[in-house]
């Protein structure tokens, strides 16, 4: 095996008997539920006329490896030999972002480990020129192992993400003649209850509200910060770096290996999260010495305000990935329209302010009103909370008294970690599955309906 | 870490050869081998499972003897088999040997099972039972149309131009066999599946038939009359190699196609596309499941079946055939199945074959002169498989003294009174054979039996001293030649002399699988069929001598059916209950590497069904019957067909979905199966709290 190869995953040949996962599991002496092959399977509840397959996706050991790329701690590295993207258990900081980035849901969380797993590509077995075990434990050949090409380009295959990175894999896709059988039994009669098997979402607030915190809490101070740099009243240094200090102990919470969280910094030239993290670092550094120390030096002041304004924007960009239904790449719960409004209202640029709330405001109901119209829950109460403060914030500040309009801001701060917190509900990771399932909602139609309740 | 080549002994059709790898007596790694060529790919995902099973922490290492609370406590060797040499003396001597149940499943195959009976004919005789749970009624069907039961070798699949897959699931069951279907089509072969479900198997294939379940035969012969009437049939072939197609030819021309539609609840058009089909593309195999022979109508059923390749020219041919059961490598004497597991025609007076496999419970209890008193049951787990769970239950329950051998704590086990820890297929040799591929393969003994576990011939062997019956036996052999002694050596030699007496010996497996002695890759290919007439018999005169049912294979309505004017609208719909890939019966479902691949057990229902009960994916469903009922959730699944509901056999009673409370203990209409699927139920919501009130 001198030649870098690939996996050939022909979806005539899968069966879904998920063999390939066992041969991970066993070979790489991995938990039984925890293999780095996953089998997916579209149409499982067979909407009739529409196909079923399975497709079985491990890392694809991409060319330009978003996981890599985008590790904070460069934890990845790529193995000249084979080819294979690897995690470096030293340095890995089980920060868990590299799943977030990668389009095959590869990278997994070691619990018991606290770091990032993923496939090898079985990288010393191919060293011994054996295939990777889940090529040899596929008992239909439809998993076979070939040499890395880039020639051919990929079939767009319900699941299997439309990204540019190079994936060294080969996809048969189905064959015309063998796509799906004529059938005898008359379709199901409409309307048909929903039948298809909901996905445990990859995000939700339960699980990552320190980071809706985290993300909230940097904006405010940023905005605030800002703020003082045009006149407005300076906050106590104390309280500052107490809630600076609050935040990034939230944002390391979430961290699989805490000690190593100085690491998260180290990849300021590929990572927007490290970008982050050094911006939010630099910015509360900066700003408590320039608040502390030497409150006279404005151009530390300066600089503490610019990175302020960049961790925000850095947040942002680290969200990217993600998606929420209804909303674009502008929305309103965006952290660097949050920081710069909150300035203008603490800097006293009332125009300004009201621009930028009228803008969340717009962008906010959008989203609200196309979520309803895709049948997703809205939750009202917390909608009409958020548009009620934001409304009477944004009245205030327009009629309020005086240049410190401490209660619009309160009203809109408590409006925007509303909507913080609401994004962090809403907020999707497309992996396969859920593309699988987009996929076949749009085929289906009206048949089919996301359920309310049926996963415990 | 040394390597060894062995094969899996499970009941299926593969049967797979295996590299597995040994390291400091753990089995780590299951890898294909390619000494056989039926499964040279390499194992499913269960024979990869074995490095867990082999290892499992809820494998029984030790004797267990229930005490009067229900629990079971560890005892010694000595005691256990002390306390149960006591217990069988003691029944022998004031009911006889009779009153002794043996009772063996299908759990591992080899040799050295025969060792069992062996014991019980030393003991004075034994009761045991007939008939099968699998599969007998498509076997005789087979051997009183065909002669016997022997097909061509799997890989000759990939010269098919024609496949239908009948009531057959390879994907999950045969996995195998999926290689060679898509050779075929990648040779440009045509696949047609029918089966009520829209299984894993149908999913590339170009027509998809759903027939109500249990009209199989009637839609076959609908097809067979549109071959008869359309020109279909290899008229060569059918005078000179077919006794009967007159009679058969009348018989199907009458059929009225709109009724028979009607019946099978499939279109006309659908049935004339299988029969153009079959008509126009030669060579066709039929692949037949198991599924639809496991109703009270199934032989005739599936003599209706086997009419389609037989009267289409199809037998005799590569890439052609009737593929149901390859019983070449049934090689080491006795008849084959079916006529095997028939009762005697005579008794030997020493084992009563008098409980049908099928009605176990019920015959169990019906048993006098005398009634039974002490069970032993081996390599099977009928309170799990078995019909009617209910009756199996009362039946084990009214015996005094119950000993189950196994590996784990089964349904079964867990009504013994005493539990032997039974051997793995990596502690013992054995040769095995199969019944798809025509392979013998010996899975040599490669790690020590773990804990105190013994093999079934050691314990054997040690009860017959205890008992005084190690001398000579009633047929005259020392009980080494019945029953090897313990070691490797002893088995291996044991082994030698059956293999001796076919030519072969073991070192002949040092590369792997041997072809069977005699057997061939295209069946029948002599025109030769062992039938009374020498010819393929359409018209069967032992068909009614033996079974009563009309010389021809003419089909009746399954006696439990929905379809059947006066059937009880209480109970609308047909519970099927097929093999899942994650299992080999109720084996391996206890697995981790198993379990964390299976959402448990659920009930498959169309969402028109599920829509009128007002049940919603994932409801937990009560599903039951008059004879009883278990529930589970439901996965609303637009593949199946309306009026059927399916959960697949095999889980244990404490996971839920323990199907057989549902079955009834009734025999197919030929050769003593199991109709499980004669199984009507209604379903219905059902709340939390109801969940394990049983």
């Amino acid at each position: 095996m001198n030649k870098p190869g690939a996996f050939v995953v022909d979806l005539n040949r899968c069966t879904g008997c998920r063999a390939c996962e066992l041969a991970c599991v066993i070979a790489n002496q991995l938990p039984a539920d925890r293999a780095w092959r996953a089998v997916r399977s579209y149409n499982e509840s067979h909407v009739p006329g529409v196909e079923s397959f399975h497709l079985s996706l491990a890392c694809n050991h991409c060319a330009a490896a978003p996981c890599m790329e985008q590790c904070p701690a460069r934890a990845y590295h790529r193995d000249t030999e084979t080819g294979a993207v690897l995690i470096d258990d030293m340095r890995c900081i089980g920060c868990g972002y590299c799943a977030w980035v990668c389009p095959w849901d590869a990278p997994r969380l070691d619990e018991e480990r606290g770091v990032m797993t993923k496939c090898t590509f079985c990288h010393e077995r191919l060293g011994e020129g054996r295939e990777p075990a889940c090529v040899t434990g596929c008992p239909t050949a439809a998993l076979g192992w070939s040499e890395r090409s880039s020639d051919t380009p990929l079939p767009s295959i319900p699941g299997f993400a439309d990204a540019d990175t190079g994936p060294a894999v080969h996809l048969v896709p189905l064959i015309d003649t063998r796509r799906m059988p004529e059938t005898t039994e008359p379709p199901a009669m409409p309307p048909w209850r929903e039948a298809v098997r909901p996905l445990i979402p990859r995000i939700t607030l339960a699980g990552e509200w320190p980071l809706a915190l985290f993300t909230f809490l940097l904006a405010l101070l940023a905005g605030l910060f800002a703020a003082s740099r045009l006149g407005a009243p300076i906050p106590d240094w104390r309280i500052f770096a107490g809630a600076g200090l609050a935040g990034l102990l939230l944002s390391a919470a979430h961290l699989g290996r805490k000690a190593r969280a100085w690491r998260a910094g180290m990849h300021a030239d590929g990572s927007w999260l490290s970008r982050e993290v050094l911006f939010c670092g630099g910015f509360l550094a900066t700003a408590t010495a320039a608040l502390w120390i030497w409150d006279e030096v404005s151009w530390l002041g300066w600089i503490a305000a610019f990175l302020g304004l960049g961790t925000a924007l850095a947040g942002d960009m680290v969200y990217r990935v993600a998606r929420v239904r209804g909303a674009g790449l502008l929305h309103s719960a965006l952290l660097l329209p949050t920081a710069l409004m909150v300035t203008a209202i603490w800097g006293g640029a009332v125009k300004a302010a009201l621009v930028i709330s009228t803008l969340k405001m717009a962008l906010y109901v959008a989203r609200k009103a196309s979520r309803r119209r895709q049948g997703l829950n809205i939750h009202p109460r917390a909608t009409f909370t958020r548009i009620t403060l934001l409304a009477a914030g944004s009245v205030w500040l327009a009629l309020g008294p005086g240049p410190t309009p401490l209660v619009a801001l309160l009203l809109i701060a408590a409006s925007e970690l509303l909507d913080r917190l609401e994004y962090y509900d809403e907020l999707e990771i497309p992996t396969p599955a859920s593309l699988m399932l987009d996929d076949l909602e749009l085929r289906a139609g009206n048949q089919v309906r996301r359920p309310v309740s049926f996963e415990k | 870490m040394t390597d060894h080549i062995t094969a899996c002994p499970r009941n299926c059709y593969s049967t797979c050869a295996m590299r597995v790898s040994v390291e400091h007596g753990r089995l780590t790694a299951v890898e294909p081998h390619p000494g056989n060529r039926a499964t040279a790919e390499g194992p499913c995902l269960k024979g990869l499972s074995y490095v867990e099973r082999e290892h499992s922490p809820d494998r029984l290492l030790h004797p267990l003897r229930r005490q009067s609370d229900g629990s079971f406590i560890r005892v010694g060797w000595d005691e256990a088999l002390a306390e149960l040499a006591e217990r069988l003396r003691s029944v022998c001597e004031s009911h006889g040997p009779r009153a002794v149940l043996h009772s063996a499943g299908s759990g591992t195959k080899g040799l050295l099972n025969d060792g069992s009976l062996s014991f019980w004919r030393r003991f004075g005789g034994c009761t045991t039972t007939f008939g099968d749970l699998c599969w007998p009624a498509g076997l005789e069907a087979a051997r009183l149309t065909l002669g016997e039961n022997i097909h061509n070798a799997p890989w000759d699949l990939a010269n098919a131009r024609l496949i239908v897959l009948w009531g057959k699931n390879p994907a999950e069951t045969n996995i195998h066999q999926q290689v060679f279907i898509n050779q075929a089509l990648d040779n440009g072969a045509r696949l047609v599946v029918i089966d009520p479900r829209r299984t894993e198997s149908a999913e590339r294939a170009e027509l998809l038939i759903q027939p109500r379940p249990g009209t199989d035969g009637f839609l076959a012969l609908a097809v067979a009359r549109l071959l008869v009437e359309r020109g279909g049939v290899d008229e060569q072939f059918v005078s000179r190699q077919v006794h009967g197609f007159d009679r058969f030819a009348s018989m199907v021309r009458e059929i009225d196609l709109d009724e028979a539609a009607r019946t099978c609840g499939v279109p006309v058009p659908a049935m004339e596309k299988l029969a153009g089909l079959l008509a126009s593309i030669h060579p066709a195999t039929l692949c037949a499941g198991y599924g639809m022979q496991r109703y009270s109508n199934s032989g005739q059923t599936m003599r209706a079946l086997i009419a389609l390749p037989v009267i289409t020219g199809n037998i005799g041919r590569p890439g052609g055939g009737w593929v149901y059961a390859n019983l070449q490598t049934h090689v080491f004497g006795g008849p084959r199945d079916p006529v095997a597991c028939f009762p005697p025609e005579a008794d030997d007076g020493l084992v009563r074959v008098s409980v049908s496999t099928a009605r176990l419970g019920r015959d169990m209890l019906d048993q006098h002169d005398p009634p039974l008193k002490l069970a032993w049951v081996e390599r099977g787990n009928p309170l799990a498989q078995n019909p009617e769970t209910g009756l199996v239950r009362e039946a084990f329950r009214a015996l005094d003294f119950r000993v189950v051998v196994d590996q784990f704590l089964t349904d079964t086990a867990r009504e013994a009174d005493l539990v032997l820890p039974a051997k793995s297929m990596f502690e013992q040799t054995d040769v095995i054979g199969a019944y798809w591929h025509h392979y013998l393969q010996l899975r040599p003994r490669i790690i020590d039996p773990p804990g105190e576990v013994r093999p079934e011939t050691e314990i054997f062997r040690d009860l017959a001293r205890r008992l005084g019956i190690d001398g000579p036996g009633p047929d005259g052999q020392s009980l080494d030649e019945e029953i090897p002694g313990p070691g490797d050596r002893e088995v291996r030699a044991w082994l030698e002399k059956r293999l001796g007496a076919l030519g072969l010996s073991l070192a002949d497996f040092a590369d792997g699988a041997v072809e069977a002695p005699g057997s061939v890759v295209v069946a029948f290919s002599d025109g030769v069929f062992p039938t009374p007439s020498g010819k393929i018999e359409l018209y069967s005169e032992e068909a009614v001598r033996r079974w009563g049912v009309d010389p021809l294979p003419r089909c009746s309505l399954p006696l439990e059916s929905a379809a059947r004017p006066g059937s009880n609208p209480a109970t609308p719909l047909q519970l099927l209950t097929p093999n899942t890939k994650n299992r080999i019966h109720s084996q391996f479902g206890n697995l981790e590497l198993i379990r964390a691949r299976e959402e448990g057990p659920v009930l498959q229902i169309h969402p028109d069904d599920a829509e009128v009960r007002k049940i919603g994916p994932g409801d937990l469903v009560r599903v039951f019957n008059q004879r009883g009922g278990f529930t589970l959730r439901a996965r609303v699944d637009a593949g199946i067909r309306r009026g059927c509901v399916a959960v697949p056999n095999g889980w244990w009673g404490e996971e839920g979905g323990p199907v057989n409370l549902t079955s009834m203990g009734r025999e197919t209409d030929m050769a003593h199966g199991a109709a499980f699927h004669d199984n009507l139920v209604q379903v219905e919501p059902a709340v939390a709290e109801v969940e394990g009130g049983g």
